[in-house]
Order: C-alpha cells, then sequence, then structure tokens
C-alpha cells in the first residue's frame, strides 16, 4: 500500500527546503580558503561551482520521480547501474555527507569559540562534543518540523542580505584589486573547493515525490533556489572580501591555516558594532541545522544499502524504542566522530568534494542507463530537460574540477572507488543476484526489460 | 445518506475506543486507520518492513472491539511523519465524510455543536442524530462572538437554526442555544466543552497558531475528554 503521501509541496516551500540545504558551511566557512585560492574572484568561483551543481539536480529530480522511495542517490545508481556501481556510489555519497557534516561541525565549533575566551585548539573537542549531541538527538528521534525548517531558512538569508548591505558601506573597494591573483586556473581550482556550498539543491530530490505540478515546479525550483543563492553567496563573498585584510583571513585559523569563521572575522564594524555577535549567531543557527540535516540524511546511506543486502542486516533495523535506525545512525556517527577526531578539517572540505563531484558524475550516467534502456519500471514524473547535453556538461564539468584539487582527493576518490569495489566483491557479490538497468541494455535490446530483472529482491514498501 | 466515519488510531498502543462510543457509532460506515508513528530519522517503508506484522495485529485487534459489537470495519495501516496529513489523506480515498478524535466517555447525554454558520448544519445535526440515537438527549448549539454588539445577530442565528432542526424531527425540549462572548474562539469552545459529552464541529483549516499548540478537536478530545466527530468539508 502506498504511504498516502500528498503532493502539497508548492514552489515557495521547495525553494526554502531546497536554500536550507544550501546554506551551511559553504559561506560561512569556506570563502577565506576559496580566497587564498583565487584571490578577490573568489566571487566568480561561487558562481561557476553552482552552475556545475545544476545539471546534477536535474538529473537527480527525474530519478527521484520515478522512485519514490528513500535511499536517494544510492538506489538511483544502484537500480539504473546495478549494485556494483550502487556500492561504490553508495559509500562515495555516504562519506561525501559526513565529511561535509564534520566540516560544518568544525566551522560551527569555530564559531562559538567566539563567544566565549576559549584557546583555538580546542576547537576539535567543542566539534566533537557537538556531534555526539548531534548524534543522539537523531537515535532518540525528532519530530519533521518543516516550518521551523522555513523560520531559520527566512532569518539566516536576512541576516546574509542585511550583512551585504551594511558591509557595502564599509567595504574597501581596493581589496579588490588585483582581482585575479591566481589566474582563471585559481578560479577553477576555488569552485571545486567551495562545490559543496550547492550540493544542498539535491536535497529537492528527496521531497520530489511530494511536490504538486513537478513537471513544472521542480525545475523552477531548481533554478530558482540556485539563482537566488548564487546571487547571496556572490555578494557576501564579495563583502567578505572587501571587509578583510587578505593576510588576516588566509592566516587567522587555527594553526596559522585560514580562517574557519571569515563572515565573522570583518564582521565588527557593522551592526553597530555588535556584528561579530550577530553573524557568529546566525552562523551557528545555519551551521548547527546543516550539522543535523547531515547526519540524518548520511544515515539513509547504510539503511537502504543493508535493505538490499549490501550491508548486514543489523543496520537496517529500526529501534523498537526509539523507532529510528538506531545502529545506522550510530555508524554514521562514529565515522563522523573519528573524522573530526583524527582529519585536518581542510583536508575535509577537499575530500567532501571530490566525493560528491564523483557520485554527481556517476549519477549522470545512471541517468542515460535509465534513457537508453527504456526500463518498464522507469517512468518519471519530470522529465530533466536537456538530455543528453546537461548530463554531458555535468560529468565533464565535475571531471575538470576534480582535476583541479590537488593529488590528495584524486586518490581520495580513486580509493573509494577501489574501496567500493572489494567491498562489494568481498561481501555484497555473494548475496546478492540484482542487475541494473544498465546490463539488461548490454546484454541485448532486443530482449524485453523484465521489472523483476531491475527490482529490489524484498517487497518495496 | 449512509455516513462514513474515520477512526484513527496512533499505534503502537493505541487506546482503544469504549464499548459505548462504538455502539453509538454502529449506524455508520467505519473505517479504522492505524497510523504509525515516526520521527522523521525513519524512512516509512523502513518502519513498515520491521513493524508491520505487529502493527496490523495490533489494529485487527481494535478492530475484534467493533466486529464483537456486529459492526463491519474496514482498516488502513499507515506509517508517516504526519498525523494530520495521513487522516486526511484516507480520509479522503475512503470517502469519508466524518473523522472520530477518539476519547473515553460514559454515556452520551449532552452534545455540544459549536457552530462558526449555519451552511453546514443539515451534515451536523444528521451527525448528533446517530451519536443520540433514540434517548433523550440534550444537544446544545454553541456560537462565539468577540463583541456584545454582534449577540444579537447570533441568537437569531442560532433561533434559525434551532428550529430547522426541530423541523427536521429533532425535539424541542432537546435543543436549546448559547452564545458566549469572548476574544478567543477555541478557548471559549473549550471551556464550554467541559461540561458535555461528545462534540460535533465542522472541519477547519486551522490556523498558523492552531498547528503550532495542536488542532481544536485534537485539544477538546484531549482536555475536555469527549470524543469530537469533525464533519469534513465537501469539495
Amino acid at each position: 500500500m502506498a504511504n498516502d503521501l500528498q503532493r502539497d509541496l508548492g514552489l515557495y516551500t521547495i525553494v526554502m527546503i531546497s536554500m536550507g540545504a544550501m546554506i551551511g558551511s559553504g559561506i560561512f566557512v569556506l570563502p577565506a580558503l576559496g580566497l587564498k585560492k583565487a584571490g578577490p574572484a573568489v566571487v566568480f568561483a561561487y558562481v561557476l561551482a553552482g552552475l556545475v551543481v545544476l545539471p546534477a539536480a536535474l538529473s537527480k529530480a527525474e530519478m527521484a520521480t520515478a522512485m519514490p522511495e528513500s535511499g536517494g542517490t544510492y538506489l538511483y545508481i544502484d537500480r539504473a547501474m546495478g549494485p556494483l556501481f550502487g556500492t561504490v556510489a553508495g559509500i562515495g555519497a555516504w562519506f561525501s555527507l559526513v565529511f561535509k557534516s564534520s566540516f560544518a561541525l568544525v566551522g560551527l565549533g569555530a564559531y562559538l569559540l567566539l563567544f566565549v575566551n576559549i584557546p583555538s585548539g580546542a576547537i576539535t573537542f567543542v566539534a566533537l562534543g557537538l556531534a555526539a549531541l548531534i548524534v543522539a538527538l537523531n537515535i532518540v528521534g525528532t519530530e519533521q518540523s518543516g516550518q521551523a525548517q522555513a523560520v531559520v531558512v527566512t532569518v539566516v538569508v536576512v541576516a546574509l542580505v542585511a550583512y551585504v548591505v551594511n558591509g557595502a558601506f564599509v567595504l574597501e573597494t581596493e581589496r579588490f584589486q588585483p582581482l585575479v591573483t591566481h589566474g582563471s586556473g585559481g578560479v577553477v581550482t576555488a569552485a571545486a573547493f567551495v562545490f559543496v556550498s550547492y550540493a544542498g539543491v539535491t536535497k529537492i530530490a528527496s521531497v520530489a515525490e511530494e511536490v504538486e505540478n513537478p513537471g513544472r515546479n521542480l525545475p523552477l525550483a531548481m533554478l530558482g533556489s540556485m539563482g537566488i543563492m548564487m546571487v547571496v553567496y556572490a555578494a557576501v563573498v564579495a563583502t567578505v572580501v572587501g571587509l578583510n585584510d587578505p593576510t588576516l583571513l588566509t592566516t587567522s585559523g587555527p594553526n596559522g591555516g585560514v580562517s574557519l569563521t571569515p563572515m565573522a572575522d570583518g564582521a565588527g564594524s557593522l551592526f553597530a558594532g555588535s556584528g561579530v555577535f550577530l553573524i557568529s549567531l546566525i552562523a551557528v543557527l545555519a551551521l548547527t541545522s546543516m550539522a543535523n540535516a547531515g547526519v540524518l540524511a548520511s544515515s539513509r546511506f547504510p539503511l537502504a544499502m543493508s535493505r538490499d543486502s549490501l550491508l548486514p542486516a543489523r543496520f537496517k533495523r529500526i529501534s523498537p524504542r526509539f523507532k529510528t535506525p538506531q545502529n545506522a545512525i550510530l555508524l554514521t556517527g562514529s565515522l563522523l566522530l573519528v573524522l573530526i577526531a583524527f582529519v585536518p578539517v581542510v583536508e575535509l572540505a577537499k575530500l567532501a568534494s571530490a566525493f560528491q563531484i564523483l557520485v554527481f558524475s556517476i549519477m549522470h550516467l545512471a541517468l542515460a542507463a535509465f534513457r537508453e534502456s527504456d526500463a518498464d519500471f522507469y517512468q518519471p514524473e519530470f522529465t530533466a530537460p536537456g538530455y543528453p547535453v546537461v548530463q554531458i556538461v555535468g560529468v565533464l564539468g565535475g571531471v575538470v574540477l576534480l582535476t583541479q584539487m590537488g593529488l590528495l582527493p584524486i586518490l581520495g576518490a580513486i580509493g573509494m572507488i577501489v574501496g567500493g569495489i572489494g567491498w562489494y566483491v568481498i561481501y555484497g557479490r555473494p548475496r546478492t543476484d540484482r542487475v541494473g538497468a544498465l546490463s539488461v541494455l548490454l546484454s541485448g535490446r532486443e530482449d524485453e526489460i523484465d521489472e523483476s530483472d531491475v527490482e529490489p529482491s524484498d517487497p518495496p514498501g | 445518506m449512509t455516513h462514513r466515519i474515520l477512526i484513527p488510531f496512533e499505534l503502537p498502543d493505541a487506546r482503544p475506543v469504549s464499548r459505548l462510543l462504538i455502539d453509538s457509532l454502529a449506524p455508520m460506515d467505519i473505517v479504522l486507520l492505524g497510523h504509525y508513528g515516526l520521527p522523521e530519522q525513519t524512512p516509512p517503508e523502513a518502519a513498515r518492513e520491521e513493524f508491520e506484522d505487529e502493527a496490523q495485529q495490533e489494529l485487527d485487534g481494535l478492530a475484534a472491539d467493533f466486529t464483537e459489537a456486529g459492526i463491519d470495519v474496514t482498516t488502513r495501516l499507515v506509517f508517516g511523519k504526519d498525523r494530520g496529513k495521513a487522516i486526511d489523506a484516507v480520509a479522503d480515498e475512503a470517502g469519508c465524510d466524518a473523522e472520530l478524535r477518539p476519547a473515553p466517555t460514559g454515556s452520551i447525554d449532552r452534545v455540544l455543536v459549536p457552530l462558526l454558520d449555519t451552511e453546514n448544519l443539515d451534515r451536523l445535526a444528521d451527525f448528533v442524530r446517530v451519536l443520540i440515537g433514540e434517548s433523550g438527549t440534550e444537544v446544545t448549539l454553541f456560537h462565539v462572538v468577540d463583541a456584545a454588539a454582534e449577540t444579537a445577530e447570533s441568537e437569531a442565528m442560532l433561533a434559525a437554526a434551532r428550529d430547522e432542526m426541530i423541523a427536521n424531527g429533532f425535539d424541542a425540549e432537546a435543543v436549546d442555544v448559547a452564545v458566549v462572548e469572548a476574544d478567543n474562539r477555541s478557548e471559549a469552545i473549550l471551556a464550554q466543552a467541559e461540561a458535555y459529552d461528545a462534540v460535533v464541529i465542522d472541519e477547519s483549516h486551522p490556523t498558523v497558531v492552531e498547528r503550532i499548540v495542536g488542532e481544536l478537536p485534537e485539544m477538546i478530545a484531549q482536555r475536555a475528554v469527549a470524543p469530537v466527530i469533525v464533519v469534513r468539508q465537501l469539495d
């Protein structure tokens, strides 16, 4: 039986959901890092990054309206390209999202420290404490509150606009000279780093089945929310650049690294002197909400993979006491704590971006596999415009960004692929006989595609 | 026309409906909805896989209470995060024209009918008739005004409504009217409901405040401990 979801989300609501998922570490933590890579031209990096994410959002939305089951990216790729790609993408997407959450938490710790006078070395411990708290909250379970989310988004956006308007009177225009310090390559590199600032737009896909008139509202909401955020990001980052001494931004962080609180750094002269306090408060609000959403969303990956027999069955178990997927959340929380404790944060941002780019690229291929194989069960209510050009641009854009990130993220992406294949060969393959739409396509188009070949082995919910 | 009423239960460990209330509902078609509430962390299909059997068992147990009273019921089981949404969706799908908010009750001797206007009076009266059956139950038509100046107009509306009900077969002795002046309609209805055994009310679209503090019928059922029949709007 269906879960009786009604299509009652309008354009405004989904734009808010999307913006809420985007606003976070990308704007509150990453501008200083981007400045270091690209100089004041980091402003363009934020626009470029948005353009690269857009195709992924369109592809994901189409698949979401064809498979209204939670599991997201993992599920689409698994059903399109089989459990091998599913395993790689599932683990990659999971890592990426947990990385992103850990980065948000470290940024959150840094902003919190602006309120109290604690040495910056304590950031890790503050972040660990916050992470433990958020994991515990998720295990106990929280009520869904769309209203609270909308309020947070509105408050944050209003604060960002106020920051820009107020900052425009104070900022020093000569700080934009020279505009480009690291060439166009620097802008692309910076775009690769701040890329995660837009990944939230794909959150729209997770509510796609509840959107009224999806054929019109899904693309409009994606284009609309990304358009708004590109303008907001560009304006905010320009203000950050204009308000701060670049040397301060790139050296005032922990251990002489880039600042993790760039929005607060130059805010002392804003809002009648209370700028640092107000901006930090907003940052804490936005980053907490992002870290929480990240833990919630990333725990869906082990859960969905466990339901498909790609992970041990214990990760799909729902706690009778809390009614939450306790083990999947614990696994996710453990990775989160380990990352915060042992991995330097700047590397986190790179790896999160690299895995995300990888997953987005596979997702475009998944869409192509569905379209070309003509599988019976693939009946999307929303058809992404511009196929296949948009998907090709998405994959190529991703590859270009990936090559600009340095050796470590590339090795990380390769490691992720090898690790995913290894896990599938050792654990997954003996336990599943699912094949994706792709292998049906490759095995000869003259065969009628049978739905049972591509559906999961367990009955759909 | 036979009415069809939806009775929602919050699983697991739902509170059964009292036999007395079951008997009063007997003339209607009854749809039982088992709603298994989930936190936002849990995808419904994963919870269904895990808890469906025991939830269905519990729902069947609740349905057995009705079967024993000689009433046929249909059951629906939903796993979800938004109870109000699930209730509305199932009510739509199953063609229910009313929803029950159950509450413990003894015999139903006094029924409160808060009115905004008389548009839906026929249907409200129908449900009142079902509830009171042949017994000499007392029915109060109730209206809240914000200003004393509106009292006369309000009394006239209620008097007309009362006449109409009497013309349709209600005992003149049994139907009375009450007008109260208050700033907060919900609070006034809640206070009035304390003295009644059941409430029949029009569905209204919840205000922002209601969304946060809880919807009126739910609050009546809990605070005034009176079962509420919410008569749905027909589009």
